[in-house]
């Protein structure tokens, strides 16, 4: 990361942007799966689940939904920088986290197309 | 209790729910999971003296450390008045979470806490010059104005939110794509009703400013204010943002009562 985004990372959270919900976004998308052990490729699966509906006590305690907005966050990021280390890290992390296997791979889709690929985890490890 | 008391124990609320359940979330900030440390260091590869200074605050034992101080921090705010220590801790720790998380864990509703909790700070270290407080309650006051403002004419300058149909395709985007059934049903055709919905949320945003003329209109907004807030976590899964919110609407309501005040005098 260049030293002044590094800065300005520091300073984010200081500098509030109050556009929500803006207009319609590119829709990021992180899929992954499990690489064959018999030689059968499985689909592709999206990883970051969806919510089901949400209870009152959760208004005070909503650690599911933190996590994942903090997970499409990561995502996202990665879509603005892919080359970044750390971006790329989190990514593979999440995808190993969701599928729970050493032996995977994934992929991001923006608005329904590949923009990433990782390698299989046996290359990466 | 004052303005500036009541923004002090409502940000101390909020932070304290936020850290327990930062706290609930340990599996995903220690060495072992997604959001480690090690991996987030990466980020001032470049600056070497930063990356080792906020390593100290920010490995796994310091963070849960940090997350235990601000937890008491909030505690004896709940409990004290305007001690500039603890409202400190309150704002550096809050600042640190967020850069943990590479810029904020939970977008607007971290800026939103340390707004507050930068003013409320600023103004016990300044206790004895109320112009101090008055201007940290006005900054705090003008942010929040400024965040349904700004949200509301962004939303007023897009045609699919006038048409009402952006909240349909919010619900297909991931993370937001889990709202109630029956909200799913209401906004998933370009109904008049979607449509009705749609510019009211834009019209109470624009017309928020309207607050500071009188404190009762300015009542009236923040309990609009609240059951929006309400209804977002109830649709978006957004619950931060209610007592981050929460916490600058007295200082809004503070300034509108003042400036009758002033408006009144001969």
């Amino acid at each position: 990361m260049k030293t002044a985004s590094v800065w300005l990372q520091l300073f984010r959270a200081l500098i509030p942007s109050w556009r929500f919900f803006n207009d319609t976004m590119t829709v990021a998308v992180l899929e992954g799966r499990k690489l064959p052990v018999d030689g059968q490729t499985e689909s592709w699966i999206p990883l970051l689940p969806k919510r089901g509906q949400r209870a009152f006590y959760e208004l005070f305690y909503n650690p599911r939904d933190t996590i994942l907005f903090a997970s499409h966050a990561a995502l996202e990021q990665f879509v603005t920088d892919p080359k970044s280390l750390t971006s790329q890290k989190l990514i593979e992390s999440l995808a190993r986290d969701y599928l729970t296997t050493p032996q995977f791979e994934f992929r991001v889709l923006l608005d329904g197309e590949e923009i990433y690929r990782s390698r299989s985890s046996e290359q990466l490890h | 209790m004052s303005a500036v008391e009541l923004c002090e124990k409502l940000v101390a609320f909020a932070a304290l729910l936020q850290t327990v359940e930062l706290i609930g979330l340990k599996r995903y900030w220690v060495d072992s999971g997604v959001w480690s440390w090690k991996t987030l260091a990466h980020d001032y590869d470049s600056s070497p003296v930063l990356k080792k200074t906020l390593t100290v605050f920010l490995n796994e034992r310091s963070f849960a450390m940090l997350l235990l101080a601000r937890m008491l921090a909030s505690l004896m705010a709940l409990a004290l008045s305007a001690n500039a220590w603890v409202l400190g801790i309150l704002f550096f720790s809050s600042w640190l979470i967020s850069i943990r998380w590479r810029g904020t864990l939970n977008g607007g509703s971290d800026s939103m806490t340390l707004v507050v909790a930068l003013s409320v700070w600023i103004s016990a270290v300044f206790r004895d010059h109320p112009l101090i407080t008055l201007i940290a309650l006005g900054y705090v006051a003008v942010q929040l104005t400024a965040s349904y403002w700004i949200a509301g004419s962004v939303k007023l300058n897009s045609r699919a939110w006038r048409k009402g149909t952006a909240l349909a395709q919010f619900f297909k985007t991931p993370g937001y794509d889990s709202p109630p059934d029956w909200v799913r049903s209401l906004f998933q055709q370009p109904t008049a009703l979607a449509k009705f919905f749609s510019l009211l949320i834009i019209a109470f945003e624009c017309l928020f400013p309207l607050a500071w003329l009188h404190p009762r209109i300015c009542m009236a907004f923040l309990a609009c204010a609240i059951i929006f807030h309400v209804m977002n976590f109830f649709v978006f899964g957004l619950n931060r943002f209610v007592f981050a919110w929460l916490a600058a609407y007295p200082a809004l309501l503070f300034w509108s009562e003042r400036i009758l005040e002033r408006s009144q005098l001969p």
